[in-house]
């Protein structure tokens, strides 16, 4: 009991550790998200020479800065959602219809990856205009993201199921 | 047998009931319509990387958010707060007027609704309700009923999503926005003035000169922030996505720097709060973006177009129709689902019907906002009352006096669309 006990501390801790990581990492991104723009801004009106490269790099960090964060912090349901109809449920019959809400999704993130692994071969022949960076890069972050999710998805449908529901980065 | 479009609509509409997040049911719908037309699904998650990356008007969206949540970490709504007590205070309903006044103000710093009520909304909620001077949930609706002038006065960014989607010019849709809102404003606070000598509210003691000196001296630095945007972008100085970051770059100045009340560790809390923000604001704009190429593809907007151009009525009634279906839906759905698939879905026929799609964006959004707290869904009464621990029927039946007021506001503006396009007319 007491191995198990330690063993489960540990993996809290583990999770804990994570959980900041991705967070620093998040902000870390976002952070040089906000830096180009006032790069681009401070090039372009007071030194007068505007970057080019600019407003891709902003493009591609909101991409990943936005997919990354809501893959590893966010739990599906911290996302907006009209739960009115499910809330008026019986509670059983409601955390029924929940799992199978999200189950179901998980099937269909799922079913989405053969199509998607197809495309990012063709993805890794594009490149940025500017910076001539490989797509290829980008378009992996999208397929681990929807792996992510379908894996959140059935674990959050059996935490539901279970009885303890889960909330942002669980 | 069902088509790939039917599968799509019975599959939105099951998750949609059984409380699936939006941006979610958004993206597995076009993957359940790719799978069942035998398109490929990740060629729409292609669309939507290429439409983020090139497109200058969503990376703004992030930039406004964190100078949003800077603000709400940074010791600037206190400054605000005791200008516009200095300012209105001691007219009747005082601090009911403080609230309007401060939401119109803070509206022309941040971008969206949330941020005004979950911010300096509970402030004021707190100085309302204290000795019982004001009945709870009057507050709360006072403070919900005017943090839905954030989204209409500039920036905005409601108006910046729909800008991306009715791919107009995002300078003449936020000057479009502040006469509506100021109209906003001004009628809510006629309607607290009756209220007030009706129920008896009190008034706030009238600053000496001395004082109200200091507190127009101390809110001069927030004070600048719309001039500074507003200014930067209409002068022709900054696009809106720069005046973003320098709205940005000057929030962090003031709060961090200036004031000093926002540490480093509240300026991380507001890196990660907008990171999240934007993860969830991308799966929407991402989701609406993909399921509106899957409109055109099966030719849903062309329907929606036929129908509308085979109404044979004037502009005017087409707009009363629009709205009317809006108020429908908004009182049992949240504003995503409208903004990011009805709207999108409804542009290319209210533009072949000739209407301004700038008009369009500002009427529409103020008719999403007012949504936000019609009953039974309204959801900032919700995150209000959640916040404030308060019940939620007392603060809808508060609400109806400033519901009808901003129904009211919302007709004046589409009846008479010269009080949007004015301004943007006059900045050519």
């Amino acid at each position: 009991m007491t191995g198990e006990l330690k063993t489960t501390a540990r993996n809290t801790a583990v999770i804990q550790r994570f959980k900041a990581l991705a967070a620093l990492m998040s902000a870390a991104m976002f952070a040089a998200l906000f830096l180009t723009f006032v790069a681009q801004v401070f090039w372009r009106y007071v030194l007068r020479d505007p970057l080019v490269w600019t407003l891709e790099v902003a493009g591609i960090l909101f991409v990943v800065v936005s997919l990354f964060t809501a893959a590893t912090q966010m739990a599906v349901r911290d996302h907006v959602a009209l739960d009115l109809v499910v809330a008026a449920l019986p509670k059983t019959v409601s955390k029924l219809l929940r799992s199978l809400s999200l189950l179901v999704f998980a099937v269909v993130m799922f079913l989405s990856v053969p199509d998607t692994v197809r495309v990012l071969e063709w993805m890794y022949g594009e490149r940025t205009f500017a910076l001539r960076l490989n797509l290829g890069h980008l378009f992996v972050l999208m397929i681990a993201f929807v792996l992510i999710y379908a894996a959140r998805a059935v674990w959050e449908a059996w935490m539901l199921w279970r009885g303890s529901e889960t909330t942002g980065g669980s | 047998m069902l088509e790939p479009l039917h599968w799509a609509a019975l599959f939105f509409g099951f998750q949609i009931l059984l409380g699936l997040p939006i941006g979610m049911v958004l993206i597995s719908t076009v993957v359940v319509w790719s799978l069942a037309a035998g398109a490929d699904a990740s060629l729409m998650a292609e669309r939507v990387i290429f439409a983020s990356v090139e497109n200058i008007i969503v990376i703004a969206i992030p930039l406004f958010i964190f100078t949003a949540k800077v603000m709400d970490h940074g010791g600037i709504s206190k400054r605000l707060l005791d200008f516009c007590l200095a300012l209105v205070g001691h007219r009747p309903g005082g601090l009911a007027q403080v609230n309007i006044v401060s939401s119109i103000i803070f509206s022309g710093m941040s971008g969206d609704a949330t941020s005004d009520a979950s911010g300096i909304g509970q402030v004021l909620i707190k100085m309302m309700r204290d000795e019982g001077r004001y009945p709870p949930a009057y507050a709360a609706a006072v403070t919900v009923a005017s943090s839905s002038i954030g989204p209409i006065i500039p920036p905005s960014i409601p108006m910046l999503v729909y800008a991306f989607f009715a791919e107009v010019s995002i300078g003449a849709l936020f000057l479009a926005g502040i006469l509506p809102g100021l109209l906003m404003g001004v009628a809510m606070m006629m309607l607290v003035a009756a209220q007030a000598r009706r129920r008896g509210f009190p008034v706030e003691k009238r600053l000496a000169g001395g004082a109200m000196l200091a507190a127009t001296i101390g809110a001069i630095g927030p004070l600048l922030m719309p001039v500074i945007l507003l200014g930067g972008i209409y002068s022709g100085v900054f696009t809106p996505t720069e005046a973003a970051a320098v709205a940005g770059s000057y929030a962090v100045l003031l709060s961090v720097f200036l004031y000093r009340q926002s540490s480093w560790g509240a300026l991380y809390c507001a890196l990660v709060e907008s990171a999240r923000q934007s993860g969830m604001v991308f799966l929407l704009i991402g989701g609406g973006f993909a399921l509106n190429y899957v409109f055109t593809v099966e030719r849903v907007t062309d329907t929606i177009t036929a129908f509308i151009l085979g109404l044979e009525i004037t502009q005017l009634q087409l707009l009363f129709v629009v709205h009317a279906a809006f108020i429908a839906m908004g009182m049992f759905l949240t504003k995503a689902p409208m903004m990011y698939v009805v709207v999108p879905a409804l542009l290319p026929g209210l533009s072949a019907a000739g209407v301004d799609l700038v008009h369009f964006g500002v009427i529409i959004t103020l008719n999403m906002m007012v949504s936000m707290i019609t009953p039974p869904m309204g959801l900032m009464v919700f995150i209000v009352g959640g916040l404030a621990k308060i019940p939620i029927g007392p603060i809808f039946r508060e609400s109806v006096p400033f519901m009808i007021t901003l129904y009211a506001v919302m007709i004046l503006i589409t009846v008479f669309p010269q009080l949007v396009l004015w301004l943007p007319e006059l900045a050519g």
